[in-house]
C-alpha cells in the first residue's frame, strides 16, 4: 500500500489557510442582525403626580376611545404604607375621571391598561388650580424641564418616581438665571424601587428667576414630572404641572400661544448641549401675516426666557403682532440639544387667569388624542392647530363619551391653510358640558395640536397624545 | 576497418562477427558511440571498447557531421569498428537523438544496443555485466556505475533519479568516495545515455530517442521503458569510467532543456499527474526565475521562462506526442513515480552541494546515526516515565473532580437518586419546562444502573463520569495506539499523553458539557472498536453500538461519531489506495449506529424535527480557524501549549512511511473533519445553534493523538534508516510539542477543577428550596443558553430554561423539544426584551413561575461568562410585577408578584383568559402527590403542564372536564369538593416500544459479555 504524502499534507494546508482566509472575511458579516419590530395595544402610563401640599383638586382621567373596553390596572406607589392596587375597565369612547384620592393613598400612580386606546391624564380641577396633561407613557434614563423659577412666590417641585423593581439613583442638574448649580445632596440620589421622591427645588436653590432642570439616571429608569405653584404672593396665582420631556432636541414646536395684553407668554429655552447654540424663533401667526424669525445665541448651559410678543425692547422678545393667536417652531443650528418650554401668565382680567406650561409637540401626527375636553368651572377649552405644511390640512374632531363617538358639525371640517395656526373651541361658552369626552383629533395632514382648558381661576394647557 | 553507407550496415555487420564464432553464444550486442568533433577521449572509449571481455560485441561509431573525418583515427583506435558519417543539415539534426535513432535502420539483428559517448570508458567487464544483469533482472535498460575518469575511486553517479517535473537527481553527494555503499543492483528511474544498455526490441518500440526532448532524452526514453513496462535498473558492478562535467550549460541550452522536459511531462504524464505536477512545476520555475534574478542571472531566467512558454506554444505537436506516448502506457503513474523524489530536485541539489559538504555531512550523518540508535535505546525507559508523570498530572487536575464537590454547571447538574432517576426514566410525562410526553432519553437509565452499581451514591457516580472523562479517555488513547509499536510503548504513551493534555476537555469541564466529556472518554474505545470491527470482529461492532448508544443519550451528535471517524477513513482512500478497508469501516460503523438508534428508541425518534437545543446545540461560537487547530473553545487553549499538539501531529506527515504514513493521513483526515465540522456552522450560520465544539473537538483530538503518536513511533523506527537532515530536527519538533503541550496542561492542574471552583448556582440559590408552597413553583432562568443550569431553549437572542421547585438537579437537562406551551414562556420574554410588556410576572404567572433568575455566567464567581443580553436585563429591571429578591455580581432573582402555583384552584366562575391580565385572586396552591391533591372544589384546578388530550383527571370516581386555560396549561372543572387524581395517559405503542428498547439494552449488553471472552483469547 502506498500513500500519497505531499497531496494530502498540500490538502491539509489548502484547507487551513482558506479556513483562515474565510473566517476573515465571515467575521465582517453582521453575525446579530436586529429582530424584527413587533407592536401590542396594551400600554402602561406612568402618573408621577403633584407634591400633597399641591395637589389640591387632583383627579385622574381614563379615557378610552377605541372601540373595545379597556381592562385598566392601577397601582399606587404609596408615599406611605404599602403598595395598592385597583382595577377598573373602561368601556369603549369612554371617559372615567376620578379624584386622585380614590384611588389610594398620595403616590405615583402605574396604569396599566388591556385593550382599547387609552389615554391617562393627570391634572387638577380646583378653583385657583386647573390643569391637565398627559401622564408619561415610558420611563428613562433622561429627564428635561426647560421652565422653572424659585422667585419669590414660586414653588418649583420635582417628583420622580421609580415604578420598577430595582433601586434608582440619579443626577439632578440644575441651570439657573446664575448658572449651573448641582447641589450635592442631589448627586447619586438614590430612589426606593416602587417609590417617588419629592424634591422641593425651591429650597435647595432658592431666588432663581430662571431653573432648567435635568435629571439623569445613572442606575434604573425613572419618570420625573414638575410642578410650579405660584401662590398668591406671585403676580399671578396658580399651578403648572407638567411630566418632563424624556429628549432632547435641536427643533420644537408649539401649537398654542396669543398676544394679548392679559396674557403673557415666555419661550424658556436651555441649552443643554456641548456648545453655543444659535437658536432660530419662528412665530406662525393665525392670520398669516409674515413674522421676522427671532435670532439669538444661547450660550453653553445657558437658560433663557424670551418674551414672545408684547415687545417694548427687541432684546429678549419674540415679536409677534399684538392680538394673534399664534404657533412657534424653535430650532438651533448645528443639531445643538436644547430644551424648550413655553410658561404663559395670564390676568383675572379677561377671564382667562393662572398659569400653564407646555412642551409643545414632538412631532407632526393626522391623530391626536386627549382624555378630557373639561374641568369643573369650565369656562373654555380650545385646541390649537399648527399646520406647518404648504398645503391645507383638513381636520375632524370627534368627542367620545359613554360610549359614542360624537362629532359636533361645528367641528368638522375645518381647514386648517398651509404655515398657520388656528385655535378651535371644543367647549365653553354659556353651556359647558357637564361631562368629560376625549378628544379626538383626526388631519388629513400631518398637524401639530395643544389643548388649552380654562377654568375659573387657572388654565392649563397640554399637547395632545400623537397616534403614529 | 571500413566506412559503411547507410542502409547497408546490419546484415554485414553481423556477419562479419560471425567469422570467430564464440564458443558460448551470447547475445550479440552493437556499441553505438555518437561523436562530432571527438577529442582524444574518443581513442579512450575505443580502445575500452575493444578490450570488452564480451565476445558478441560490435561496435558502431556514428559521425555526427564532424568537421574532420575521424576516420582514421577510429581506424587507429578500433580496426573491426564500424563508422556511419551523417551529414545534418540543421542543428536539429545535429543533436544526439537523431543521430543515435539511425541504429534503428542501420543495426539488425542485436539484441542490445550500448550506447557510449565519447567521454567515456567502460571497464573491460563493463558490457558483460550489463547483459548478465539485463536478464537476470528482466531489464529493459541497464546502466553501469559512472566514477571519475581521473579519481575512479570517486563516485559521479550510479542510476539516476528525478523529481516529479523531471529534473535529473543523483542522490550521489559531491566527492563521493566509492565504498560500493550503491553497489546493490536496483531499479532507478533512468541512466544516462553516456553509458547506457538498451534492448533492441524495446528501443524499436520507443521509436528510439524523441529527438525533442534535447537534454533529457535519455530520462524520455527512460520513462517511456518505464510506462511501457520495462524496468531500468542500474548494475553498479560494471563500471564506466567519465571526464569531467560539462560546464555550466548556457541560456540557449536551459531554454531547450526546459523547453524539452515540460514536453516530456505532457507527453508522459496521466491527465490527473499532469495537472498536479504541471502548475507546481512551473510555480517552482517562477520561484527559480526569480532567485536567478536576484542572484543576476537574468538571461538565464529568461530563457527559463521562455523554456516553459515554447513548450506550451506548439500544442498539436505536443497532443501527438502525448497520444504516442500515452499508446505505450502499461501501467499508472503512480508505480512510475515511487521512482522520483519529493520536492525538487534542484533544491536538493542546491542543499546537498552547498550546505552540506561531503565530509561534514557524511561525519554527522553517521553520528547522527548512532545517537539515534542510542537515543532509541535510552528512549525505551521514557515512556514509563512520562506515562507516570502525565498520570499524576491528570489525577492532580481531576482531584476535585473525583474527590471533592463537582459545581453544578451548565450540564454538571446533581444527579438524582435510583428511584428518581428510573422514574424518570420509565415516566410518561417529562418534567422539563411545561412538560412533554415525548419519551426521555436513556440516560437517566443508565444513571439509575450507575447509582446502584455504586450502591446509591449518585454524587459519587456523578464524580466519577465527571473526573473520570479524562483517565478513562487517555486510557483508551493509549489501547488504541498500542498496535502502532509492538516493541516499545511510546508511541502508545504519546498518543494517550497527547489525547490527555488537550484542551479540548478542560473546556468541556470549564463549558459544564457533560456529553463532550463522555464522548471524550468514549471516542477512543469507539474508535478502536471501528478498526476491529473493520475486520470483522462482531464484538467490537456490540461495543459501537453501546458505546454510541451511551454517548448519545448525554449528547445527541455522539450517535454519528462513529460514522464520522468511517467517513474520515473513506476520505482517506484516495490518499492511501485503500478503500477496502475503509468500506468496511463504513459498513461497520453504520450496521453500529443503526442498533445504537435502536437502543435509544423510543427517544432518539422524538429528536427528529426537534428545536436545536434539544439536540444539545448550543450557541455558534466565533470560532477562528486558529481557536479551532488549537482547540481554543474555552478557558484553556490559549498560549503555545496546543501548537505542541499540532506540531507533534504534524511530524508524522513529514517523517512516517509505509503503513504509519497511511494512519496518519487517515488520522489527519479525521481531525480535518473535526475541525470543519466545529468551524463552519458558526462561520455559515454564526446566530444558529451548532454542536458544541468540545464534543466535536473530541475527535480532532484523538486522530491529532494518534498522528503523535505515530510521529513517535516513525522516530523509534523510520527515522533511524535516514540520514541526518531535517527529518532528523523534527524530532525535536515532535518532543519539544509535547512536553510544551504537558507543561500547558499541568499549569491548568491548579484549581483541581480545570478553573471551575466550588461554587454553583444551585448552591446559590438553594434558599428558593427553603420557601416551599402549596401546589409548587417554578423558576425560570435567563440568560445565555449555554451557561444556564439546564437545558435551555432560546427565545430571540436570550436562552431560557425552567427549573421545579427551586434550582432543580439534572431533571432538567435533556429537555423535550420544544412545545407550543414552552412557546408560551419565550413569545412572552421576547415580548419584555422588546420593552412590549411592563408585566412580564404576569405572563408567565400561568406556568407556575414564582422566581426569575437572570445570570451572566456559569456560576456566581467563576465559569465561563455568557452573551451579554442588556435587552433582557433591563426588561427585567422594568417590569412591573416583579420584586427584586437577591443581587449578585453575576445573577439578579426577581419574585414574580404574581405567580399562580403549578397546582392551584380558582374559585367558580373566576376569569381564566387567554393571558393573566389582572393581578390573580382567589387563586390558591393545591397539595398534589403522585398525581393526586387533597380535596378541593368546588372551583377550577389549575394544572400547570403542557395542555393535552392525553391529561385525565378524576374525582369521586367522575371523569372531570378538561380545558386548556392560559392558551397553553390543563384546567379541570371539579363540581364537587374532593381529592382529585390527574394522571397523564401515554401512548400504548410508545410504552410498548420503551420496554422493548430496555429489552433491547439487556440484550446487547448480554451478547456483548458473551463475545467477549473469545475475542481476548483470540489477541488482537
Amino acid at each position: 500500500m502506498t500513500a500519497r504524502r505531499a497531496p494530502f499534507v498540500a490538502l491539509v494546508v489548502a484547507l487551513v489557510v482558506v479556513g483562515i482566509v474565510a473566517g476573515r472575511a465571515a467575521s465582517k458579516r453582521d453575525e446579530h442582525p436586529a429582530p424584527a419590530p413587533d407592536t401590542t395595544a396594551d400600554t402602561v402610563w406612568f402618573c408621577p403626580g403633584a407634591p400633597p401640599q399641591a395637589s389640591t383638586g387632583d383627579r385622574v382621567t381614563i379615557a378610552n376611545t377605541g372601540t373595545t373596553a379597556a381592562d385598566v390596572a392601577i397601582t399606587v406607589l404609596a408615599d406611605k404604607g404599602p403598595v395598592v392596587r385597583q382595577s377598573l375597565s373602561v368601556p369603549a369612547s369612554s371617559v372615567v375621571t376620578r379624584a386622585r384620592t380614590s384611588f389610594g393613598p398620595a403616590g405615583a400612580l402605574t396604569v396599566e391598561t388591556f385593550g382599547g386606546r387609552v389615554v391617562v391624564e393627570e391634572g387638577f380641577e380646583a378653583r385657583a388650580a386647573v390643569d391637565a396633561g398627559a401622564c408619561a407613557s415610558q420611563s428613562s434614563t433622561t429627564w428635561q424641564f426647560a421652565a422653572g423659577s424659585t422667585a419669590a412666590g414660586v414653588q418649583q417641585w420635582l417628583v420622580i418616581d421609580d415604578p420598577y423593581a430595582t433601586d434608582a439613583k440619579v443626577d439632578v442638574t440644575m441651570r439657573t438665571s446664575s448658572g449651573v448649580r448641582r447641589p450635592e445632596q442631589l448627586q447619586g440620589f438614590d430612589i426606593a424601587r416602587r417609590s417617588r421622591a419629592l424634591i422641593p427645588l425651591h429650597s435647595i436653590v432658592p431666588h432663581q428667576d430662571r431653573v432648567a432642570v435635568q435629571i439623569d439616571a445613572r442606575v434604573g429608569r425613572v419618570v420625573a414630572a414638575q410642578t410650579l405653584v405660584y401662590s398668591r404672593s406671585a403676580p399671578t396665582a396658580g399651578i403648572a404641572m407638567t411630566v418632563g420631556s424624556a429628549e432632547t432636541r435641536d427643533r420644537w414646536t408649539f401649537a398654542d400661544g396669543a398676544t394679548f395684553t392679559s396674557a403673557q407668554t415666555w419661550l424658556a429655552v436651555a441649552n443643554v448641549g456641548a456648545d453655543d447654540a444659535q437658536l432660530t424663533v419662528q412665530p406662525i401667526a393665525a392670520n398669516g401675516a409674515p413674522t421676522a424669525p427671532t435670532i439669538l445665541t444661547l450660550a453653553q448651559d445657558d437658560v433663557e426666557w424670551l418674551q414672545v410678543g408684547n415687545c417694548r425692547t427687541g432684546e429678549g422678545c419674540v415679536t409677534v403682532s399684538d392680538n394673534v393667536a399664534f404657533g412657534l417652531d424653535v430650532h438651533s443650528d448645528r443639531g445643538v440639544p436644547i430644551v424648550a418650554q413655553t410658561i404663559t401668565h395670564a390676568t383675572t382680567n379677561n377671564g382667562q387667569p393662572g398659569v400653564a406650561t407646555s412642551f409643545g409637540t414632538d412631532a407632526p401626527a393626522q391623530t391626536w388624542l386627549f382624555a378630557r375636553n373639561r374641568v369643573d368651572g369650565e369656562r373654555a377649552t380650545t385646541l390649537a392647530i399648527l399646520n406647518q405644511l404648504a398645503t391645507p390640512a383638513t381636520v375632524n374632531v370627534a368627542l367620545a363619551h359613554g360610549g359614542t363617538v360624537d362629532r359636533p358639525a361645528a367641528l368638522q371640517a375645518i381647514t386648517v391653510p398651509g404655515g398657520r395656526q388656528l385655535i378651535v373651541t371644543v367647549a365653553g361658552g354659556r353651556r359647558p358640558p357637564a361631562t368629560d369626552a376625549a378628544i379626538i383629533v383626526e388631519s388629513s395632514a400631518p398637524v401639530s395640536v395643544e389643548r388649552t382648558v380654562s377654568g375659573n381661576g387657572d388654565f392649563g394647557r397640554s399637547p395632545g397624545v400623537a397616534v403614529h | 576497418m571500413e566506412t559503411i553507407e547507410p542502409g547497408s550496415i546490419s546484415a554485414e555487420l553481423l556477419a562479419r562477427d560471425d567469422e570467430a564464432a564464440p564458443a558460448q553464444v551470447v547475445p550479440p550486442v552493437v556499441a553505438i558511440v555518437v561523436t562530432e568533433n571527438p577529442g582524444p577521449s574518443l581513442d579512450r572509449t575505443l580502445a575500452a571498447l575493444a578490450a570488452q571481455d564480451y565476445s558478441s560485441l560490435s561496435v558502431l561509431v556514428l559521425d555526427n557531421g564532424s568537421t574532420e573525418d575521424p576516420t582514421p583515427r577510429i581506424a587507429a583506435a578500433m580496426p573491426r569498428a564500424f563508422v556511419r558519417r551523417r551529414s545534418p543539415a540543421t542543428l536539429e539534426e545535429r543533436r544526439f537523438a537523431p543521430a543515435a535513432n539511425e541504429a534503428l535502420d542501420a543495426v539488425e539483428g542485436a539484441m542490445f544496443l550500448f550506447f557510449c559517448d565519447d567521454g567515456v570508458t567502460p571497464d573491460p567487464d563493463a558490457v558483460r555485466l550489463l547483459v548478465e544483469e539485463a536478464y537476470r533482472s528482466n531489464a529493459g535498460i541497464v546502466g553501469p556505475k559512472v566514477v571519475d575518469e581521473a579519481h575512479p575511486e570517486i563516485l559521479v553517479q550510479v542510476g539516476m533519479a528525478v523529481d516529479h517535473f523531471g529534473v535529473p537527481f543523483s542522490g550521489i553527494e559531491p566527492d563521493e568516495v566509492d565504498q560500493q555503499q550503491h553497489d546493490a543492483v536496483r531499479d532507478v528511474f533512468f541512466v544516462p545515455r553516456a553509458a547506457m544498455l538498451v534492448r533492441t526490441d524495446l528501443f524499436h518500440e520507443l521509436s528510439g530517442f524523441d529527438a525533442a526532448t534535447v537534454g533529457v532524452d535519455d530520462v524520455d526514453l527512460c520513462w517511456r521503458a518505464r510506462l511501457a513496462g520495462a524496468r531500468v535498473i542500474v548494475a553498479p558492478d560494471a563500471r564506466v569510467r567519465r571526464g569531467p562535467s560539462a560546464p555550466a550549460k548556457s541560456p540557449r541550452e536551459i531554454r531547450d532543456e526546459t523547453r524539452a522536459r515540460v514536453r516530456m511531462m505532457v507527453k508522459s504524464y496521466s491527465g490527473w499527474g499532469l495537472l498536479r505536477a504541471l502548475p507546481v512545476g512551473f510555480a517552482l520555475a517562477l520561484g527559480e526565475a526569480v532567485a536567478m534574478v536576484l542572484t543576476g542571472r537574468v538571461r538565464r531566467a529568461g530563457a527559463l521562462l521562455a523554456g516553459w512558454l515554447g513548450a506550451l506554444a506548439h500544442v498539436g505537436d505536443l497532443r501527438r506526442a502525448r497520444a504516442e506516448t500515452q499508446q505505450l502506457r502499461r501501467i499508472d503513474d503512480e508505480e512510475v513515480s515511487d521512482l522520483m523524489i519529493h520536492g525538487s530536485a534542484r533544491l536538493r541539489a542546491y542543499v546537498t552541494h552547498r550546505m552540506h559538504p561531503a565530509e561534514r555531512f557524511a561525519d554527522v550523518s553517521n553520528r547522527t546515526r548512532a545517537r539515534m540508535t542510542e537515543a532509541t535505546q535510552q528512549l525505551q525507559r521514557v515512556p514509563v516515565i512520562a506515562a507516570v508523570v502525565v498520570s499524576l498530572l491528570v489525577l492532580l487536575g481531576v482531584r476535585n473532580l473525583l474527590f471533592a464537590h463537582v459545581p453544578e454547571v451548565a450540564h454538571l447538574r446533581a444527579w438524582p437518586g435510583i428511584g428518581a432517576a428510573w422514574a424518570t426514566f420509565t415516566s410518561p410525562w417529562r418534567s422539563t419546562f411545561l412538560g412533554s410526553g415525548a419519551a426521555p432519553t436513556p440516560a437517566f437509565g443508565l444513571m439509575a444502573v450507575l447509582d446502584t452499581l455504586l450502591l446509591g451514591h449518585a454524587g459519587f457516580a456523578r464524580s466519577l463520569v465527571v473526573g473520570g472523562a479524562l483517565p478513562v479517555g487517555m486510557f483508551g488513547a493509549y489501547r488504541v495506539a498500542r498496535p502502532l509499536a509492538r516493541q516499545s510503548s511510546g508511541p502508545a504513551v504519546a498518543t494517550a499523553v497527547a489525547y490527555a493534555v488537550n484542551p479540548v476537555v478542560r473546556n468541556a469541564v470549564w463549558h459544564g458539557e457533560l456529553g463532550a466529556l463522555v464522548l471524550f472518554a468514549l471516542a477512543p474505545f469507539v474508535f478502536g472498536a471501528i478498526l476491529r470491527a473493520a475486520q470483522g470482529d462482531r464484538h467490537a461492532l456490540l461495543t459501537i453500538a453501546l458505546l454510541s448508544a451511551i454517548a448519545a443519550s448525554v449528547w445527541p451528535p455522539s450517535l454519528l461519531f462513529a460514522l464520522l471517524v468511517a467517513i474520515a477513513l473513506l476520505s482517506a482512500a484516495p490518499f492511501v489506495h485503500e478503500i477496502a478497508f475503509a468500506t468496511r469501516a463504513l459498513a461497520a460503523a453504520a450496521g453500529a449506529t443503526v442498533v445504537g438508534i435502536l437502543l435509544c428508541t423510543p427517544w432518539v425518534w422524538s429528536l427528529l424535527g426537534a428545536d436545536a437545543s434539544t439536540l444539545g446545540f448550543r450557541n455558534a461560537a466565533n470560532l477562528s480557524v486558529v481557536d479551532v487547530l488549537t482547540f481554543h473553545t474555552g478557558r484553556a487553549g490559549t498560549g503555545f501549549a496546543p501548537w505542541g499538539i499540532v506540531a507533534a501531529a504534524a511530524v508524522p506527515l513529514a517523517l512516517a512511511t509505509g503503513e504509519r504514513l497511511v494512519w496518519t493521513i487517515r488520522a489527519w483526515t479525521l481531525a480535518m473533519l473535526c475541525f470543519a465540522l466545529a468551524w463552519l456552522p458558526g462561520r455559515v450560520a454564526p446566530a444558529s445553534l451548532v454542536p458544541a465544539p468540545d464534543g466535536v473537538l473530541a475527535g480532532a483530538a484523538l486522530a491529532l493523538a494518534l498522528a503523535a503518536g505515530i510521529g513517535v513511533a516513525a522516530v523509534f523506527d523510520d527515522l533511524r534508516r535516514l540520514h541526518f537532515g531535517w527529518r532528523q530536527v523534527l524530532t525535536l519538533v515532535l518532543g519539544a510539542g509535547l512536553v510544551i503541550a504537558v507543561l500547558g496542561f499541568a499549569a491548568d492542574t491548579r484549581t483541581g477543577r480545570f478553573g471551575l471552583g466550588p461554587d454553583d448556582w444551585p448552591g446559590t440559590f438553594s434558599w428558593m428550596q427553603d420557601k416551599p408552597v402549596p401546589g409548587g413553583f417554578r423558576v425560570l432562568w435567563i440568560g445565555d443558553r449555554d451557561i444556564l443550569p439546564a437545558d435551555a431553549k432560546t427565545a430571540g437572542n436570550t436562552g431560557y430554561a425552567l427549573t421545579r421547585d427551586g434550582p432543580g438537579d439534572a431533571r432538567a437537562l435533556w429537555a423535550a423539544p420544544a412545545s407550543s406551551a414552552d412557546g408560551t414562556i419565550a413569545h412572552a420574554i421576547e415580548s419584555a426584551a422588546r420593552g412590549d410588556t411592563s408585566r412580564l410576572g404576569h405572563l408567565l404567572a400561568p406556568a407556575g413561575i414564582r422566581y426569575v433568575a437572570f445570570v451572566t455566567r456559569a456560576a456566581p464567581v467563576h465559569g465561563p461568562t455568557g452573551a451579554p443580553s442588556s435587552d433582557v436585563s433591563d426588561a427585567l429591571a422594568h417590569q412591573l410585577d416583579l420584586t427584586l429578591e437577591r443581587v449578585d455580581d453575576a445573577s439578579v432573582v426577581y419574585t414574580n408578584d404574581a405567580w399562580i402555583p403549578v397546582h392551584a384552584q380558582a374559585p367558580p366562575g373566576a376569569p381564566l383568559e387567554d393571558s393573566l391580565r389582572m393581578d390573580p385572586t382567589g387563586i390558591t396552591g393545591v397539595h398534589a402527590s403522585r398525581g393526586r391533591t387533597e380535596a378541593i372544589g368546588p372551583g377550577t384546578l389549575l394544572w400547570s403542564e403542557a395542555a393535552g388530550p392525553r391529561w385525565h383527571a378524576t374525582a369521586d370516581g367522575k371523569t372531570l372536564a378538561r380545558g386548556t386555560v392560559f392558551g397553553a396549561t390543563n384546567a379541570f372543572t371539579v363540581d364537587t369538593h374532593a381529592p382529585v387524581s390527574v394522571h397523564y395517559h401515554p401512548s400504548l405503542l410508545l410504552e410498548l416500544v420503551r420496554a422493548l428498547a430496555i429489552f433491547l439494552w439487556i440484550g446487547v449488553a448480554a451478547a456483548w459479555i458473551a463475545t467477549r471472552r473469545p475475542r481476548a483469547s483470540a489477541g488482537r
